[in-house]
This record gives C-alpha cells, sequence and structure tokens, in this order.
C-alpha cells in the first residue's frame, strides 16, 4: 500500500513536472460583469488607474473616448461592450483602469472597473476556440471556474 | 547573349569577414566581376560610380544597416537588383523593407546555393536587358542617321545659298528647321551628345540671326558653313562609332560670341580670323572610353545648352554625391523624437499663454505684466523657429528625389520604341521625408502614364508633323500645405468624344447625357472605375487608365488629382499630395460644445456672432439662419456629423441664449457652427488621427491642451459636405 502511494505521488510529480516545463502563457486577468477574462501579457504596454478621457465628438461604438498618453492620443475601448456584456456601474472618465494594449499596427486602451491579477497558464491547459470571429480566442477552466483568453488582434 | 565578357559588376556587403569570404567563394564562378565590402558606407559610394548589376548586402552591420543601404542605392540606380541577408529576428523589419525595392530575402543560416541560383538570374536578366539595349540603340542610330543625312544635306544646300540669294530670312528659316531636326534627334541618341550639343550652338546663332534683315557679314556665313563642316565630321565619328574625346569649347565659344553679338544688334565680323576650324579642335585618341563629348565641357555650357539626359544624370549624379558629402546622417528615430519635441513645446507654450493670461487677470504690478509678456513673446519666437528648423531638417531636396527619372525615361523609351525627351522644372524645394517616396511612385507612375498613353509613336508624330521627340514636362509646386506635381506631354492628347462612347457604351451615362456634357467634365469620366480599368485598345489612343487607383489612393491621403487635355496636342495630370506627417499647426480658434473641446481653423472663419443676434428659421424641420442674404444650415458640431443626433430636429430653445456661432465656409458652401464658448486663438499642433480613430467625419486630428485636455480639430471640408449632404 505504502509502496503504490509513493508510485502515484512520483507519477504525479512527473506529471506536474512535464506540465511546468512546457510553454506557458501569461494573461492579466479582469473581471467583467461576474465573468473573469485573460488579456495577453505580451500584448499589454501598461495599466493606468483613474485616468480621464476626453469624449469623442461623434459616438462610435464600444469606444469611450480618447486620452492623452505622454504627448499621444489613445482610443479608449468600453471592455464590457466590445465582449458584449452591459456594464452596471456606470462608466466615468476617470474612474477604473485602462489596460494599454497593442497588437501589430494599433495601439489603444480597454477600460475595465477594475483588475484581479497575473496568472500563467500552461499552453495546454488553454483550450482553443475556433470561431475566428470571436475576440476570446481560449478558455481556460481552473477550480471550476472558466477563465475567457481575449486577442487584443481582434478588436475591431 | 552577344557578350560574356566579365565587365558586370556584383558587389557582396558583410561585415562578417568569414562569411564574406565565404559568399564571394561561393558567387565565383559566376562570369561577373565581384567586390566586396565591409560596410555599406564604402559600398555605396563604389556602387554610386559603377554601374553593379547586383548587390548582396547583410541587414545588420555597423553603420548604415541593409535596408537604409538599399533605399539610397535605389533612389540612383534602380536596375541594380537587391539581395538582402538577415537573421530571423530582423526579418520582419527587412521584409517591410521590399517596399524601399529590395528583390530577395535570404534569412540565415544562408543557403549559399540558393543565393547563387539567385545572382546568376540577376546577371542572365542584366545581359539580356544590355542586349535589349544595344538593339534598340543600334535602331535609333539607323534611325537618326538616315535623318540627319536628309537634314545636313538641307543645310549645306540652304547655307550655299545665303551667300548669294536676296530672300535671306526665308532660308535662315529653314535652316533653323532643318538645324531643329538634328537637334530634337539627336538629343534622345545615346552617342550624339556632342552632335546635339553643337547643333543646339548652332540654331541659336541662327535664331540670333534671323530678322536681321538680307545682308550679313561674310564672317557669320563663314561660321555658319564651317559649323555645317564641323556637325558633319562629328556625324562621320557617330557613324563609324568612333569613341574619342573632342574638345568642343572652342567651337561652341566662336559659335556663342557671333550669337551674342548678333542679339546686341552689331552683327559684324568678330574678328576677321574667328573661325571655327582655326580655333582648336582637339582630338583625343587616348581616352576611347568616353562617348564623344568631353565631360567638363559639358558642365561648363550646361547653363547655356539643353543638354540631353545622359549629360543631365550625369551632372545630377555629380550634384547628388557632393549633396551627401556635405551632410550628416540623422536617424529617423531622431527626427521623429524631434517633431514630438517641437510638438510639444508648443502645447506647452500654449498652456503657459493660457495660465498667464488668468494669471494677468488678477492684480499684478506693471513690471511684473511687463516681463510676463516678454517672456512670452521670446518663448512664441523659439517655438516657432524650433518648429520650422525641425521641419527644414526633415526635408529632402525634391530634385534628389526626382534625380533618376531621365534615366527612367530613357529606359522606358528605349523600351517602348518612342523617342522622348523629359524636362523638369520647379524642382528648387523640400519635401518631408515621410512623403518623398509617395511623391517619387506617384510621379514614376505619371511618367510611365504619358509615355504608355500618351506620346505617339515616332512615325505617327512624324505624319502629325510633329516634332520627332515626344516631350514629358514635370512642373513641381508648393501650396500651402500640399505638394503639387503636374505631368504633361505633347501626344494624343485625349478625344472628349472617345470617353464619352465609352462611358455610354458601358451605360454610365445615357447620350442625351453625353450630348451635354462638356469636354472638361467628360475628363471626369477617366476616374470612374468602369473606364478606369479598362485595357486599352487599339483606338483609345491618348486616353490615360488606371487613374481611378491613383486618385482613390490620392484622396485617402487628403490628396488630388486632375486632368487636362487638348486633343491632339497633349495631356497634363496634375496631383496634389497633403503633408501631413510633419509638424503642422493651425492658427485656430479653441471652442468649447457640449463639452467637447473644438479646434476650428481661423481660414475657414468669416464670421463669430452671438446667436442671439442672429435671426434663426426653420426649412424643412432643420434650423437655418441667414448669412449675407443666403440661407444656411445651422447647429452644433453633433448635428451636422452624427447620424443620431442628425435624425433629431433641433428648435432655438434647444441652444443657450449665451452661445456663440462661428460661420464656417468654404468657396462653395457656408453653415453656422453654434459652441457654447470661444475660449482662445492657438497655433494649434495638428496630430492626424491614428488608425484606430480614423474616419471622424467632420474632424481632421486633435491636439493636445495639457497633460490631459484633447482637442478635435474641425476638418472645414468635410463637416461642410456632411452639413450639406442629402
Amino acid at each position: 500500500m505504502q509502496l503504490s502511494e509513493d508510485i502515484l505521488r512520483r507519477v504525479q510529480e512527473t506529471l506536474e513536472e512535464r506540465k511546468n516545463k512546457g510553454p506557458h502563457w501569461k494573461y492579466l486577468l479582469v473581471e467583467v460583469s461576474g465573468q473573469k477574462f485573460g488579456i495577453p501579457m505580451q500584448q499589454i504596454d501598461e495599466v493606468l488607474e483613474s485616468r480621464r478621457w476626453n469624449a469623442l465628438p461623434v459616438t462610435r461604438a464600444h469606444m469611450l473616448g480618447v486620452l492623452n498618453l505622454r504627448s499621444s492620443v489613445v482610443a479608449v475601448y468600453h471592455m464590457a461592450s466590445l465582449l458584449g456584456k452591459s456594464s452596471e456601474v456606470e462608466v466615468n472618465s476617470g474612474s477604473g483602469c485602462v489596460i494599454v494594449v497593442h497588437d501589430k499596427n494599433r495601439r489603444f486602451g480597454l477600460w475595465v472597473e477594475s483588475i484581479l491579477q497575473v496568472e500563467e497558464y500552461p499552453a495546454q491547459d488553454l483550450h482553443a476556440l475556433n470561431d475566428g470571429q470571436l475576440l476570446v480566442t481560449h478558455l481556460c477552466v481552473e477550480d471550476n471556474e472558466s477563465v475567457l483568453m481575449m486577442d487584443v488582434e481582434r478588436v475591431a | 547573349m552577344s557578350s560574356m565578357k566579365q565587365s558586370e559588376i556584383l558587389l557582396v556587403v558583410e561585415d562578417d569577414a568569414e562569411l564574406r569570404d565565404a559568399i564571394v567563394e561561393s558567387l565565383q564562378d559566376l562570369k561577373c566581376l565581384l567586390y566586396s565590402f565591409g560596410n555599406a558606407e564604402d559600398a555605396l559610394l563604389f556602387a554610386r560610380e559603377k554601374n553593379c548589376f547586383a548587390i548582396v548586402s547583410d541587414f545588420r552591420m555597423p553603420g548604415m544597416n541593409g535596408v537604409e543601404f538599399c533605399k539610397r542605392i535605389k533612389r540612383e540606380r534602380t536596375d541594380c537588383r537587391f539581395v538582402l541577408l538577415t537573421g530571423f529576428a530582423d526579418k520582419q523589419t527587412a521584409v517591410e523593407g521590399l517596399r524601399f525595392g529590395i528583390d530577395d530575402i535570404l534569412e540565415k543560416p544562408h543557403d549559399l546555393s540558393r543565393l547563387h541560383d539567385i545572382a546568376e538570374s540577376y546577371l542572365f536578366d542584366r545581359l539580356a536587358q544590355n542586349e535589349k539595349e544595344r538593339t534598340s540603340a543600334l535602331r535609333y542610330r539607323a534611325e537618326f542617321s538616315s535623318s540627319f543625312a536628309r537634314s545636313i544635306e538641307e543645310i549645306e544646300s540652304n547655307v550655299s545659298l545665303l551667300k548669294n540669294s536676296r530672300f535671306k530670312p526665308n532660308i535662315v528659316h529653314d535652316l533653323i528647321k532643318s538645324t531643329g531636326d538634328i537637334v530634337e534627334t539627336s538629343k534622345a541618341v545615346l552617342g550624339a551628345e556632342s552632335i546635339h550639343l553643337v547643333a543646339s550652338a548652332y540654331e541659336k546663332l541662327l535664331s540670333s540671326i534671323q530678322g536681321q534683315g538680307n545682308v550679313y557679314p561674310h564672317g557669320v556665313i563663314q561660321v555658319l558653313v564651317q559649323g555645317v563642316e564641323v556637325i558633319k565630321t562629328l556625324a562621320a565619328d557617330f557613324a563609324q562609332v568612333r569613341d574619342r574625346v573632342v574638345n568642343l569649347k572652342p567651337v561652341i565659344d566662336a559659335l556663342g560670341r557671333w550669337t551674342e553679338s548678333s542679339t546686341e544688334g552689331e552683327l559684324e565680323d568678330v574678328t576677321a580670323n574667328d573661325t571655327l576650324f582655326e580655333a582648336e579642335v582637339r582630338v583625343d585618341e587616348e581616352q576611347p572610353e568616353f562617348l564623344g563629348v568631353d565631360e567638363a565641357v559639358i558642365s561648363g555650357y550646361l547653363s547655356q545648352y539643353r543638354l540631353n539626359e545622359a549629360a543631365l544624370a550625369r551632372y545630377a549624379a555629380q550634384q547628388a554625391t557632393d549633396y551627401n558629402s556635405a551632410h550628416l546622417v540623422v536617424t529617423d528615430e531622431s527626427l521623429n523624437t524631434m517633431r514630438a519635441l517641437a510638438g510639444e513645446l508648443l502645447v506647452v507654450k500654449n498652456a503657459y499663454n493660457a495660465t498667464m493670461q488668468s494669471l494677468l487677470l488678477r492684480s499684478l504690478g506693471d513690471t511684473q505684466h511687463q516681463q510676463i509678456e516678454e517672456m512670452r513673446q521670446s518663448l512664441d519666437l523659439i517655438a516657432e523657429k524650433i518648429q520650422s528648423q525641425v521641419l527644414d531638417v526633415r526635408k529632402i531636396p525634391l530634385r534628389d528625389v526626382f534625380y533618376h527619372f531621365p534615366e527612367m525615361v530613357k529606359k522606358m523609351s528605349l523600351d517602348s520604341g518612342k523617342a522622348v525627351s523629359l524636362e523638369m522644372s520647379g524642382l528648387d524645394f523640400g519635401v518631408d521625408k515621410s512623403i518623398a517616396d509617395l511623391i517619387a511612385a506617384v510621379t514614376t507612375r505619371l511618367i510611365w502614364s504619358s509615355l504608355t498613353f500618351g506620346i505617339e509613336d515616332i512615325d505617327a508624330r512624324i505624319k502629325k508633323s510633329k516634332s520627332v521627340s515626344g516631350d514629358i514636362r514635370i512642373h513641381a509646386s508648393q501650396l500651402s500645405d500640399m505638394v503639387s506635381i503636374s505631368v504633361s506631354d505633347d501626344g494624343y492628347g485625349i478625344d472628349p468624344e472617345q470617353i464619352k462612347k465609352r462611358a455610354t457604351d458601358l451605360g454610365i451615362i445615357t447620350k442625351d447625357e453625353a450630348y451635354l456634357m462638356q469636354p472638361k467634365d467628360a475628363m471626369s469620366l477617366l476616374f470612374i472605375p468602369e473606364i478606369s480599368r479598362r485595357r486599352a485598345l487599339a483606338d483609345d489612343a491618348g486616353i490615360v487608365y488606371g487613374l481611378e487607383k491613383l486618385k482613390t489612393d490620392l484622396e485617402h491621403r487628403g490628396g488630388h488629382c486632375s486632368v487636362e487635355s487638348s486633343f491632339g496636342m497633349g495631356t497634363r495630370i496634375t496631383v496634389e499630395i497633403p503633408v501631413t506627417q510633419t509638424v503642422r499647426t493651425e492658427h485656430a480658434l479653441l471652442a468649447e460644445s457640449g463639452g467637447c473641446q473644438l479646434i476650428v481653423p481661423m481660414c475657414s472663419v468669416v464670421k463669430i456672432t452671438p446667436i442671439k443676434d442672429l435671426i434663426l428659421s426653420k426649412v424643412d424641420g432643420r434650423m437655418t439662419c441667414q448669412y449675407e442674404g443666403v440661407t444656411i444650415p445651422l447647429g452644433d458640431f453633433r448635428h451636422f456629423v452624427d447620424k443620431e443626433s442628425k435624425q433629431n430636429f433641433i428648435d432655438r430653445s434647444d441652444f443657450s441664449l449665451e452661445s456663440i456661432v462661428l460661420v464656417v465656409s468654404d468657396e462653395e458652401h457656408s453653415l453656422a457652427l453654434v459652441v457654447d464658448e470661444v475660449v482662445d486663438q492657438m497655433d494649434a499642433v495638428v496630430q492626424p488621427f491614428d488608425s484606430v480613430i480614423d474616419g471622424l467625419v467632420g474632424f481632421r486630428g486633435t491636439t493636445l491642451l495639457d497633460s490631459e485636455r484633447v482637442a478635435f480639430v474641425v476638418d472645414p471640408e468635410t463637416l461642410l459636405g456632411a452639413a450639406y449632404a442629402a
């Protein structure tokens, strides 16, 4: 009995070790309308707290306005709106956080009420979602809770 | 291939000596000369002097990198193929460099046999091209020789008539015509530069004595007789392909002296002994490489004579070398940083002025008031100077941007079998580095269009009694925020009836519309995709295709394109390219409207008035007011540009009595823009929208007011467009 438990533990450790050695992806986790979302860390430039933005003169879908980021004008999207969720808390210029992200050609901000933490996930735990149109590209289930991983490049 | 001697040159540029040797070793069996360099700067100097068919260059090198090297060499040597060797990490940057003319990219570790194959294919291309050029040149030489024989015969016979005839002006007129033919035809022929030079001087002399009556001194007749002999001698050299240097300076000097003398109305024998053959015509058999003309003579006479493109190209190459050696290399990054800093300085200046104004409202002593005012004025002055300097630093002389066009036109005309000469004017200003490539690309396209569709072939031109050689003229000019380039030709011209017929055949316009359409309006049909994208047909002579894409590309960048044409006479296409990427300031009003800060360019504001002073009325449910007897739309900017706001009709009660109205106007329309308050006047630094925000109708960019506030710069043109849209 002792022996089998020992073997089991060693198998477990080996599996864990193998898992740890594989590629890992880092995400910044945020909560939007009760759902956890992950933004790839390599697409994040910085996170700004309590930053005021300037309303756009013409309404644009999902866009809150623009902010002056060290002499650069950066557009700010409402992340909940992008994800099709309605934000229960009223969005005010200056509240929450703006996550400044980039893709190959663009730089813009994503407004969220608050951020949670940075998490690292083994690539094998991320399940690809096939729909090429969605902002969310991967799903990860951890402790019976799902985390949806988004790709900044898909923000239109 | 007629010649396989090793005269073509390939450069290998690699800072790693071991790798460089390996590359050279792998290319040893190619029938070409191999030169290797450890850095791009030395290779560039070499490649400017020698016409290389290909360059194999590393990307990452100390000093100039491979992409920059390619960019520079391609400006001068468009036909030089370029292979870039790059590591994986640099591949993306290298791929972006493709737009500068990189032909192939090989990733490290290099496959040397692949490199060998690529270089070999380039070598074959060059040899094939040489052969083609040789054949074309021979054809040109044959055609030139034949037309030259006719012209010189006419000149000889007319010069002998000149001695005794009573009707000398008529003879001089015929002489000018025959000499003009030689001047024109010799211009396009390689190796006939010396004939062109002397014939031009001869033509000038004839022009100067035209109208001098029937009596000429013996000396001038003698000079004309001997001038024919000189031209015939040069033509004999040309026919026998004798490559030798002839010092033409004394000949041209003598012709020039007679020309000056006759222009001043003192047509007397300049000196008894001043004849062309008594002046020394030095023939130097020791320098066989040069085709016909002493280069120093050409340089000396550039200002006086129109030279052919080969001479001009050599001159321009010298200029370019001088230019480059007189300047420092500044990286893009440094320039961009300077531009950003100049912009920030203006932002700080504006913020400072705003703060000072509010401070001055408080009770300050006269001395403090004066000190602050002096500081403000100094700051304004320095900011203005810095901005002007930054703009200048980023500028590239347009002459350098257009440098390769003469050579390009020569090649295109050889390929197409047409004789074409190129004249460029208005190149004495600089353009911002960021738009130099665009200007070069657009102009290349226009030249190609003129040469392909506009200029007739030689036979057609002769039938129409036009000069054998067609003219393409490029004229550049600088407008306030645009660079204007026009490319004109003296070719077919566009038949408006032909375009209308195409348009009616394609169902774009009805026959009635075509009947009523003015010729000028018919030209706008060329920009319609269905017409623009048609392939040229045999009976489409003169019609330029592909303009729709050009216009779309330009309009996307805020530019314009227009076509003017006179059927049978030629066509002119003009493009205007905005100078968008520079630090651009707009003298403007800062206004607040519905929580938004707006920058309204002063040049578009024709009146500022309180709303309470206006008589408002409703037309079709929309608010309007009277301005100079005309009813114009009134509203805040959202009513003009926002779809949702447009739906909601407004009333006078929607505006505060304290609101201010800015009458914004262009040449055709006006509108009354209601704002809550006019805050200030300022020189706003306009930043164009990035790709995320781009496309806000009625606005052209943003400007920073302080560390947080961003104002939106109104674009009067699109705002008026939106206001008057149905």
